[in-house]
């Protein structure tokens, strides 16, 4: 090689490495997928308003709000609009960086969610330490929401390199497995079960998604299917003495409906009453202090009161094409990175959005899960802001459709 | 296509390819089957549940506040008001506030005295002072014992303690007045009022039977008040509004606003006056025969069956229908009370006032033994019922004689008698075995159909029924509405007893035919008399005219078509020209009214079932009277009856003797008001009333020109001077025109008081002469035979009263002949 051949490879090498650098910066610079987007504007206007005709009236009556009937939905609004500035900034990253940040993620995630089970730092509040505060503001959050984010960019970049590794019990299952168990026992300190199902949830969809054999899948779900048959249709749970007002109230929503089975029955109250077309927006009456929680997790119920079941419909059918696109967009995408990052996310959506209506509407029994874009809770809202902007970032790295 | 995709290793490749084909299964199962389950289950509940949660919604979500209507007012029928509604206010505590108040204003107190307060003006009362304040000042108002509010007060843990239902809204300001002002300079809290309506009866007793009254809830129980809740009661109007879960109103939510109604009102066919009339002759003829089982009155139009008066005795007060207001029935209280525990006496007179409320029964909380009072009070229950019983149609009674107007009607109506027949009386009659005996033991002797009816002759009505046989005899009475209600507007209506068409007898027919052995009610029976002698009409009697709204407009008026006519015009005219010789020569004698045409018939029947002939043997009896006038044209007719009547007083116990000359008083008062002008004989223009001119300072001849051309011929005059000075009786006064007229030709009048002397048993011209004399002036009522003579005087004798004050004297004849 002369030294002439050889500046030439440095500088053929010089230029690969520019073009490439270049492809990969214009592959991000992509059309970002609209329809996502679109249906998550329209999901998170349409949460904003419902949560304002929700709201008012127990904001209206709260000292803790200054009895200011805009209070939840001003505080909503704020965190929108940051999460939506976030989701833009977001979805301009070049989500190959993520696969960098995934151990800190996890660690951070892991870091946090140890300190708030501890007492003085985590915040206790309704018999459950789940928030923590940021020294010398105001602002608190939940770790687990933070988590939920944790655990998808992690699992989905370690996931990503293992291949046809991911069908052994050693590289496939116990990793993950032992992390979400370490979660999940985090998670039963706070107590917080509905963010330990979700977390645990999302971790064991990436894992099946990630290739895991089958078998483990299956037994899998035989055990979950098992184990919610003996707590739900047997008396298991009575006779091991767990207290199973929930599962009463599961049964029949009015057993005891001025006291345990109340919040049930007033849900269902609010949603048989609106009927087919509604009371009509904002006309709603079981958000006068009948409905506990009706701007936070109950919110769909006074959606169903003043919407209908048309309205209602609607909405669902708007939150399942946001799903089906958001699973599409992880078939599409470049990369099985990118793929599982899209999974998680929509999984995330799909699962709170499942897991909140069959709640609200009897169909399981209560826990307590938000619903995606119209619970109230700031910091939740703004991360699935983010989320949405990681499926964005994802999506303009999508190859344009052949043909055509 | 120029560049081609890099191409990746295998594994990877089937990496990718596993994540999207899973992947795939997720998108299934996520954003389409999960929402199919929850889109079944919104479905279920948004539709197939609707109905179930809205209906529990709505229960928790609305509150709604009843808005009371006004109930209708009862008019008689010239408009006079006989019911009317108007707010009245329930006074209330609330124990448990004013503990709470009182317990405050101790703590209040023990603060301002650490303060250093002394006492005075800024210094709070005690708890018990407040107390004591309330319980006086309400025992005072309410007119309540101040240790049954103190009692109440005790009861801490209640919020609602009734002190006094329906108070006037006098009474009712007065308490709120109390609670704004008074020493302790703040609001009382915890007496509260419940405005709520009040029914008043402005006449008291008037009617009580026919009009009704209403029970603790405002719902009409008794009488037109309950025959017509509906009309009367309105719709309670309701506000529903929407309230929270902390039931507060939610005032910008909706507001459902649904009027009150107010009740319709009615006109009746009643007129007080003659209700008056009636209810007093009714009073005076049970007073003066004793009668143990009250009586009965109807006066009816008989050309509409419009009814202007119906009475029942006992009667009762509507402005206080739970106490006893007949003093024979309270006798019989105060009887048990006397015969049992004389210190419960006392304890009754408070009684009377708590029964008002209708619970009775729980406040007799006396120290008495419990035996006794819970014989009063099944006593008083008893007692209660009987007087609010309208007997005129609730109750039913064997007729008697009046009921032979119908076999009469009913042989006329077919012919198988006339005016020409005769019938042979021998004192009694054998049917089937049985022999049937006339009042008239001796028998009558041979009599026309008139003097059949005049001498009310059993044998011979036996035999005008048997002349029209079983079977047309039975459809008759059918026909006359014997077996039906009459369908008068009133609840409770009886029916009486009687035989079927298949089972009427020759012997029952005989019974019949003199109105023994079935019963009727004495409506049913004054409506089918009423067809007998109006033409031949059977009419439904009823008592509201016309259905008026708020403002007075006719909303429905009563249709007085006849149900159906039963005998015809010539059949009833001979039957009123028969009935008419009944009073003029007859057994109705006593029933007739100086200046007016009368026909009537008496009656004097066997009551079912007293036959015992040991310990009654002579049998209690039901008397009555029917009469109607003008005889001719008949205006107006009436029923009266008297139920067991006493056999002590003197007079011969039979219905010409005793209801009779009760019915002429009533007629006397009763045609001239429904301004039906009398036409005097020669023999009765001393009964006919004029009016007295006013004579002061004319000359005598002008006086006596003036009273004559009034038609007054006898005067005297006192004193010398030449005008009239001042005149006995006042200018204006109504007396009989053979009435002498005192004028004062300057004389003082004189003030010394006139006694009444006894003129009963006399003439009608020597009770004139006795009157006269003593400086009084006779008005004569009743019979105008020549042999009848004074049954009672309106006067007692010996009672003082000024001179030329009018006393009325009933004529009639004492006679023993049954009717």
């Amino acid at each position: 090689m002369t030294r002439e051949q050889q500046r030439e490879y440095k500088r053929q090498k010089i230029r690969e490495q520019r073009r490439r650098e270049r492809e990969a910066w214009e592959a991000a610079r992509g059309p970002m997928d609209l329809p996502f987007l679109l249906l998550t504007l329209i999901l998170l206007v349409i949460g904003l308003i419902m949560l304002l005709s929700a709201s008012f009236p127990s904001a209206q009556a709260s000292k803790s709000c200054n009895y200011d009937p805009l209070y939840y939905f001003k505080r909503q609004g704020a965190f929108a609009l940051l999460g939506l500035f976030a989701l833009f900034w977001v979805s301009k990253i070049n989500y190959q960086r993520f696969r960098g940040l995934a151990r800190i993620a996890i660690v951070v995630s892991i870091v946090l969610l140890v300190l708030v089970t501890i007492p003085g730092i985590g915040i206790w509040r309704n018999g459950a330490r789940r928030w923590l505060g940021i020294p010398g503001t105001s602002f608190q959050f939940q770790p687990s929401e933070l988590a939920k984010l944790g655990i998808i960019v992690y699992f989905s970049a370690s996931i990503a390199k293992k291949r046809e590794k991911m069908l052994t019990f050693k590289n496939g299952i116990l990793p993950y497995g032992l992390l979400l168990m370490a979660i999940a026992v985090l998670m039963a300190l706070e107590p917080h079960a509905s963010g330990m199902v979700l977390l645990v949830g999302i971790g064991a969809v990436l894992m099946v998604v990630g290739g895991i054999d089958w078998r483990w899948v299956a037994a899998g779900l035989t055990a979950g299917f098992a184990g919610g048959y003996l707590m739900l249709f047997t008396d298991l749970m009575e006779k091991i003495g767990y207290n199973s007002d929930r599962i009463a109230t599961w049964r029949d929503a009015f057993w005891d409906p001025t006291d345990k089975s109340f919040q049930m029955a007033q849900s269902l109250i609010a949603i048989g009453s609106g009927g087919l077309l509604g009371l009509g927006l904002g006309k709603g009456r079981q958000k006068f202090m009948f409905l506990p929680e009706e701007h936070n997790d109950f919110i769909f119920a006074v959606v169903c009161e003043e919407l209908g079941l048309v309205g209602a419909t609607l909405i669902m059918i708007l939150f399942a094409l946001l799903i089906i696109r958001g699973y599409w967009l992880a078939i599409h995408a470049k990369d099985r990175f990118g793929s599982l990052l899209i999974v998680g996310v929509t999984t995330q959506i799909a699962l709170q959005t499942f897991l909140n209506i069959a709640v609200v509407t009897g169909l399981i029994p209560a826990t307590g899960i938000s619903l995606p874009f119209f619970s109230y809770g700031g910091t939740a809202l703004a991360i699935q802001l983010v989320e949405v902007g990681v499926v964005l970032s994802v999506s303009r790295q999508i190859p344009a459709p052949k043909g055509g | 296509m120029a560049k081609k995709p890099k191409r990746q290793p295998d594994a990877a490749r089937k990496a990718k390819l596993t994540i999207q084909r899973r992947t795939l299964y997720l998108l299934m199962v996520f954003g389409v089957f999960s929402f199919l389950a929850l889109f079944a289950k919104a479905y279920d509940l948004t539709i197939n549940q609707h109905e179930e949660m809205q209906e529990r919604a709505s229960s928790q979500q609305t509150q709604s506040t009843t808005i009371s209507a006004s109930r209708g007012t009862i008019y008689d029928r010239n408009g006079e008001t006989l019911a009317i509604s108007a707010t009245a206010d329930t006074v209330f505590l609330d124990p448990k506030m004013i503990q709470e108040r009182a317990d405050e204003l101790d703590l209040e107190r023990a603060k301002a005295l650490a303060e250093g307060v002394e006492d005075g003006e800024s210094l709070p009362i005690t708890g018990e002072e407040y107390k004591d304040l309330i319980a006086t000042e309400l025992s005072r108002i309410l007119e309540i014992e101040e240790d049954t509010i103190r009692e109440k007060m005790e009861k801490t843990w209640s919020q609602y303690e009734i002190l006094k239902k329906r108070v006037d809204k006098e009474i009712g300001d007065e308490v709120r007045a109390f609670i704004t002002d008074n020493v302790t300079g703040k609001n009382i809290q915890g007496i509260h009022l419940l405005s709520d309506a009040k029914r008043y009866y402005p006449h008291s007793t008037l009617a009580s039977h026919v009009l009704g009254f209403l029970n603790n809830d405002n719902v009409g129980i008794y009488g037109l008040e309950a025959y017509y809740e509906k009309e009367l009661e309105g719709t309670t109007g309701l506000v529903v509004t929407a309230r929270d879960g902390n039931n507060q109103e939610i005032m910008f939510q909706y507001e459902q606003y649904y009027d009150a109604e107010d009740g319709n009102s009615l006109q009746l066919t009643i007129d007080s006056t003659i209700q008056s009339y009636l209810e007093s002759g009714l009073e005076d003829m049970i007073a003066r025969f004793d009668a143990a089982n009250g009586a009965t009155g109807i006066v009816m139009d008989p050309n509409s069956g419009a009814i202007l008066a119906m009475a029942s005795s006992p009667s009762y007060d509507l402005n206080d229908p739970w106490a006893i207001y007949d003093t024979r029935l309270q006798a019989q209280l105060d009887e048990l009370l006397t015969g049992g525990n004389t210190e419960e006496t006392a304890a009754t007179d408070g009684e009377t006032d708590e029964s008002a409320e209708g619970e009775a029964s729980e406040e007799t909380e006396t120290s008495s033994e419990d035996a006794t009072s819970d014989a009063y009070n099944k006593l008083l229950g008893e007692l209660q019922l009987k007087q609010w019983r309208n007997k005129a149609v609730n109750d039913t009674y064997e007729p008697g004689s009046t009921y032979k107007i119908l076999t009469l009607s009913m042989a006329l109506e077919e012919g198988t008698v006339n005016l020409n027949s005769t019938f042979n009386c021998t004192g009694s009659i054998k049917v089937d075995g049985w022999t049937i005996g006339c009042s008239k033991r001796a028998g009558h002797g041979t009599q026309t159909l008139t003097e059949a009816v005049g001498n009310s002759c059993n044998p011979a009505f036996i035999n005008i029924g048997f002349s029209v046989g079983t079977e047309i005899y039975h459809k008759y009475m059918e026909a006359f509405g014997l077996f039906d209600k009459s369908g008068v507007d009133l609840q409770g209506e009886a029916v009486g007893i009687h035989a079927s068409a298949d089972t009427f007898t020759q012997l029952d027919l005989a019974t019949y035919s003199f109105g023994q052995n079935f019963t009727v009610t004495p409506l049913q029976m004054i409506a089918a008399q009423a067809a007998c002698i109006n033409g031949g009409y059977l009419y439904t009697p009823y008592l509201v005219e016309k259905e008026l709204d708020g403002d007075g407009n006719v909303l429905s008026q009563h249709d007085a078509t006849p149900v159906r006519q039963v005998i015809s015009e010539e059949t009833s005219a001979t039957v009123r020209q028969i009935l008419e010789y009944v009073v003029s020569n007859g057994t109705g004698k006593n029933g007739q009214v100086a200046g007016y045409r009368i026909g009537g018939k008496t009656g004097t029947a066997d009551k079912s079932g007293t036959k015992d002939p040991i310990n009654n043997p002579q049998g209690d009896v039901v008397v009555s009277f029917l009469c109607f006038a003008p005889a001719d044209d008949p205006q107006v007719i009436m029923l009266l009856t008297m139920d067991t009547p006493s056999r002590t007083t003197g007079t011969y116990v039979s219905g010409g003797n005793m209801v009779a000359p009760t019915a002429s008083s009533i007629m006397s008062n009763i045609l001239p008001y429904l301004g039906i002008a009398p036409e005097y004989t020669e023999e009765e223009i001393g009964y006919a009333d004029a009016t007295v001119p006013y004579v002061v300072g004319m000359t005598e001849e002008e006086a006596a020109a003036k009273l004559a051309s009034y038609g007054f011929e006898n005067y005297r005059t006192v004193g010398d001077g030449a005008t009239v000075t001042d005149q006995t009786p006042l200018g204006g006064a109504i007396v009989p025109a053979n009435a002498e007229i005192i004028l004062y030709m300057g004389a003082e009048k004189s003030t010394e008081l006139c006694t009444v002397p006894n003129v009963i048993g006399m003439s009608a011209s020597n009770a004139n002469k006795a009157l006269t004399n003593a400086g009084l002036i006779i008005k004569t009522t009743g019979a105008s035979t020549s042999d009848a003579r004074v049954i009672t005087q309106s006067l007692e004798a010996g009672a003082q009263v000024a001179a030329g004050t009018v006393v009325t004297v009933q004529m009639g004849q004492a006679g023993t002949t049954a009717d």
